[in-house]
């Protein structure tokens, strides 16, 4: 192609352009060159493009305008999807990359399509899966394994086949510290180039040396890491994540007292119920409750929770201690041991199923909340299934718009709107059942700072009492007047905010 | 030659005709689903238990396919009621030996039980009454709807054979890993794509399984209740094309991952162990049992003629 | 609902066998190799939906989707019909395995003509999509009960009225999967009209590609 230079670098573009089939500019003049062993973050907000460039640099989207140079050869232009050689991509769902049977068939995969004989592949996959701790899993199914195990298999499967450029889509999200951890030592040992797209700071500062920021689908920034740390509040604009992290190393005392509303029994054992006088009974309160998942184990101990009328409450902890689990049992999904109390009456196991109307819930994923093709249907949802009259549901759907900020939005497709707006659009849908608790599970995860600060005032405004299920702290501290700290599944501290954001200790927070 | 039967002897009899119905009940009150409706309980992977060794477990797959299903089809070829009852018991006794998931086997009797409780109710009741067959009239039925005996034992027969069968599939299916079960059939001359298809859906199931029973609780959660009613069949129909939205970008997903991983159209398959004598032996001896039945009744019909007096 | 084992003659058995396994094989030659993984996925999709089961009276009923699998897979749906029941037996007994090449004629010839017909039908309106959907997720269901009744009835005369009542009680069944499917094709009409062969909406981001 005439104009286009050479490049000795291993991987670069210039002027790269690209369209959706249905005219969404996505990438604009992209021009990067980057270097063998070079280790480049990608970051920008969601929908910046930064998986789009991913796939374009990686010939699974075809390059419609610009030009594409690997190994210091011009790219030829393809119409149907095909992977450069030599190169390793990691998507965001590690279940996409584990389509064999056992771990052990994903890890061979690769091998065996590179013509490696059978003894070969056995002896690379298991050097592989030791590398990254799963070598007693090799025989199992993908799907017994957990969400940190399966991005570290589906990693394992990317690197058996030793790629000399490795892309890398999101690799630390949904993981806790230890995990994020571990994918990091795995990384830190690979030694060909590397660009890894993720929002999390500390961990890609371990990792890499320049960090590129796109947005709206150009390149606005390429720079050292070492210089956008210097300055991070120009780039918090651009999705990077500054939510400091709670690390369970040495999880303080839990707290042995513990306070019951109502007082329904004594203790005799000097554990003391702290002083608490209410005239109206708390909406929900769990009273020594506990739960062990169907194999045994044990998820919640001796919970003792109460959330007053318009209370909000923070529910911090780490990863795996059990938020999601409290959370399950609040709705009564799951049932426990223990006493669950509603509105001071005892709420027994068959009424429990009855509660949906009075808790309402915003999962995480709100793929798994939005069915409808429209959002008017989307926030009528509920309110249709509780039976109310029309004119009624029209009213709440009205009023649940106009609370997160999407009045108008009734006729659009759920789908098709981006993520932040498809997160207000479920707690939208929760509201419209008008509950009296509202759980929210991690709902600044995905979300760009524009996003949170939209989410930061709805949620202000909200008058139910809610429980917000967080890692970030900023978050917890400027909505909630309460703060819980889950660990390993029993409460270890249950304050005010004031008293919990001010006696945090230090080697208890990672920062 | 009509008999009449009396109020508590016709209660009886259709008790006896809905026996089969016990065996969903019996496998509810044992291992308890939790919900009628949508996806609770979770799918079982079916070479969960491949590596428990037994009889089955070490024989040459291509062999063990082969030979099982020969004796399927040969099972549901027609055959007299002792024959069928000793082919279940050969059946029970393989499926014992295969050291199999009870649970699994007695989900799969309930499976079939209603197909056929609907033909234990039916076929004494239907067909023209021949001249000189015993029939016999239910107290609560009129007299033009006689129970025929021969209805009865047509359906008896019908409900050996599947049993036969349905017990048969535990060894065969549960003693490898899906892919090495896939193999032994690949060697039957199914198509090489075929067993990676099933490879590939058997994989996706579960996590297909995973976002559906998510969506299915997200929904449960607002209130929806499944019923035949237009609301929750809109709400069904919502919720398949979520899912099938959903599994479409999944496929493209799948696709390219693989193709980032130089997958041309093969998917690699481990090189099957080779048949030994061993294998043969067992090929043979397990055919000799499975005809058994039926050449006894051939040539020593007058044995079984003395036993049955 | 399947049929299992030992109900069917054993002639009827095997030239079934004979006719789905040549639906396979021609297939598997005329579908592109690149397809092939993209319908096994899909089918385990399929394979899920068709768990649910909606309780009716007394009893339950699991949809039966071969209006649904034919408007969504068009062609492959036959071959993707054929591998769902394969896992359906190995996996839960739903069909015997001597009766599976019945099973797959009963299930994906309707398949295979609601695919045609549905493409045939819709012009690109929302209404008329769903009301094509409705139809041909109807006649699906009522094309399946035909043939199962068809098969009964090889079995001899004393199965014609087990034939009769199998078809009588499907159809309610062909009503809960008319409404569905129904349903389903408005969702996807507004969503992802390249699942149904339409041309993309605006907003979309995505492959405009409507065969796999």
């Amino acid at each position: 192609m005439d104009g286009y230079e050479q490049h000795s670098g291993h991987i670069a573009c210039e002027n790269l352009r690209f369209c959706y089939p249905d005219g969404a500019l996505a990438i604009e003049k992209a021009t990067i060159a980057i270097n063998h062993h070079e280790r480049v973050a990608l970051v920008g907000r969601n929908g910046s493009g930064k998986s789009t460039l991913m796939r374009l640099l990686s010939g699974l989207l075809p390059c419609q305008d610009g030009a594409i140079f690997y190994r210091g050869a011009i790219v030829a232009k393809k119409n149907t999807p095909t992977p450069l050689a030599g190169m390793g991509i990691l998507f965001q769902d590690p279940d996409d990359h584990l389509f064999c049977n056992t771990v052990f068939e994903d890890v061979v995969f690769g091998l065996f399509n590179q013509g490696k004989s059978a003894e070969e592949c056995r002896i690379i996959a298991m050097r592989q899966l030791t590398a990254v701790g799963l070598a007693d899993k090799a025989d199992m199914p993908p799907h017994v394994l957990s969400h940190g195990q399966k991005k570290r298999a589906a990693l394992a499967a990317v690197l058996a086949m030793a790629p000399e450029l490795l892309l890398l889509d999101e690799p630390a999200a949904g993981l806790d510290p230890s995990q994020i951890e571990a994918i990091a030592a795995i990384l830190a040992e690979y030694s060909g180039t590397l660009i890894v797209i993720d929002h999390d700071l500390p961990f890609l500062a371990r990792l890499c040396c320049r960090a590129v920021v796109l947005a709206d689908g150009r390149i606005r920034h390429d720079m050292d890491m070492a210089e956008l740390m210097r300055h991070p509040h120009n780039l918090r604009e651009h999705g990077l994540d500054f939510t400091f992290r709670l690390t369970a190393d040495q999880p303080p005392e839990r707290d042995k007292r513990h306070r019951h509303y109502q007082p329904r029994h004594d203790h005799s054992n000097g554990l003391a119920h702290q002083n608490c006088q209410v005239e109206v009974p708390p909406i929900i309160e769990l009273q020594h409750f506990s739960y062990h998942y169907p194999d045994g184990t044990r998820a919640l101990f001796d919970i003792n929770l109460g959330v007053q009328a318009g209370e909000k409450v923070a529910l911090i902890g780490e990863n795996g201690a059990g938020k999601s689990t409290l959370a399950a049992c609040l709705l009564g999904l799951r049932l426990g041991n223990g006493q669950y109390f509603h509105h001071g009456q005892e709420a027994r196991p068959q009424n429990r199923r009855d509660l949906w109307r009075r808790v309402g819930m915003v999962f995480q994923d709100n793929a798994d909340q939005l069915f409808c093709p429209s959002c008017r249907e989307e926030v009528a949802f509920g309110p249709r299934w509780m039976r109310l009259a029309q004119d009624e549901i029209s009213r709440r759907v009205a009023v649940a718009l106009a609370a997160v900020g999407l009045s108008g939005y009734e006729e659009r497709v759920p789908l098709h709107l981006s993520g932040g707006e498809r997160k207000r659009l479920a707690i939208a849908s929760a509201l419209a059942m008008e509950p009296e608790l509202l759980i929210l599970d991690e709902p600044t995860a995905g979300l760009d700072p524009a996003g949170q600060e939209i989410l930061l005032r709805i949620l202000e405004n909200i008058r139910a009492a809610f429980l917000l299920i967080t890692h970030d702290l900023f978050f917890a501290r400027r909505l909630c007047s309460r703060a819980v700290l889950l660990h390993h599944g029993e409460i270890i501290r249950d304050d005010t905010s004031a008293d919990f954001f001010n006696k945090i200790d230090n080697s208890y927070i990672l920062s | 030659m009509n008999a009449a039967l009396s109020w508590l002897e016709s209660l009886l009899v259709l008790a006896g005709l809905l026996s089969p119905l016990m065996l969903p009940m019996l496998y509810f009150l044992l291992y308890r689903p939790k919900r009628r409706d949508g996806l609770a309980s979770p799918i079982d992977s079916l070479d969960a238990r491949a590596a428990r060794p037994s009889f089955f477990q070490r024989w040459h797959c291509g062999l063990k396919v082969a030979c099982l299903l020969a004796t399927c089809f040969l099972f549901i070829s027609p055959r007299g009621l002792a024959v069928c009852l000793a082919d279940v018991a050969i059946a029970l006794l393989a499926t014992a030996l295969s050291r199999p998931s009870w649970r699994r086997v007695l989900a799969r009797l309930a499976a079939m039980s209603g197909f056929l409780t609907m033909l234990l109710l039916m076929l004494p009741f239907s067909g023209a009454v021949q001249a000189g067959e015993p029939t016999y009239s239910l107290a609560f039925l009129p007299d033009s709807l006689p129970l025929r005996l021969s209805g009865l034992g047509a359906a008896t027969l019908i409900i050996l054979k599947a049993t036969a069968v349905a017990l048969l599939m535990e060894p065969m299916l549960s003693t490898a890993t899906l892919a090495d079960t896939l193999h032994g059939f690949r060697q039957l001359g199914v198509p090489a794509s075929l067993t990676q298809m099933l490879l590939l859906c058997h994989r996706y199931i579960f996590v297909f399984q995973h976002e559906a029973a998510r969506m299915w609780r997200g929904m449960r959660l607002r209130g929806f209740v499944a019923g035949a009613n237009a609301a929750s069949l809109f709400a069904i129909g919502n919720f398949l094309g979520m899912l099938f939205v959903r599994s479409f970008e999944r496929t493209q997903r799948v696709y390219e991952a693989m193709l980032c991983r130089g997958f041309t159209g093969e998917m690699p398959r481990a090189a099957a162990p080779p048949m030994t004598a061993r294998d043969a032996l067992k090929a043979l001896f397990w055919l000799a049992l499975a005809v058994s039945p039926l050449v006894t009744e051939m040539y020593f019909a007058d044995f079984m003629r003395f036993l049955g007096e | 609902m399947h049929i299992s084992d030992g109900v069917l003659p054993i002639s009827v058995s095997v030239a079934a066998y004979v006719a789905a396994g040549a639906g396979v094989a021609v297939s598997l030659r005329f579908l592109r190799p690149e397809d092939l993984p993209k319908i096994a996925v899909v089918t385990s999709a399929f394979f899920v939906a068709s768990l649910i089961s909606v309780p009716m009276g007394p009893t339950s009923v699991h949809l039966l989707l071969p209006g649904i699998v034919g408007i969504l897979l068009g062609p492959a749906a036959f071959l993707s019909i054929a591998v769902g029941l394969i896992l359906q037996c190995f996996l839960f007994q739903f069909g015997g395995i001597t009766a599976l090449g019945v099973n797959a004629l009963m299930m994906g010839v309707p398949a295979l003509v609601c695919a045609g017909l549905f493409r045939w039908l819709q012009n690109g309106d929302r209404r008329r999509a769903m009301c094509s959907g409705a139809l041909v997720g109807g006649l699906g269901t009522a094309l399946a009960a035909c043939f199962l009744a068809l098969f009964l009835a090889t079995a001899g005369e004393n199965f014609f009225a087990a034939a009769k009542l199998a078809l009588v009680a499907h159809a309610p069944v062909v009503i809960l999967e008319a409404v569905v499917t129904a349903a389903m094709t408005g969702f996807l009409f507004r969503v992802k009209p390249e699942l149904l062969c339409l041309p993309p909406r605006s907003k979309w981001r995505g492959k405009g590609d409507c065969s796999l």
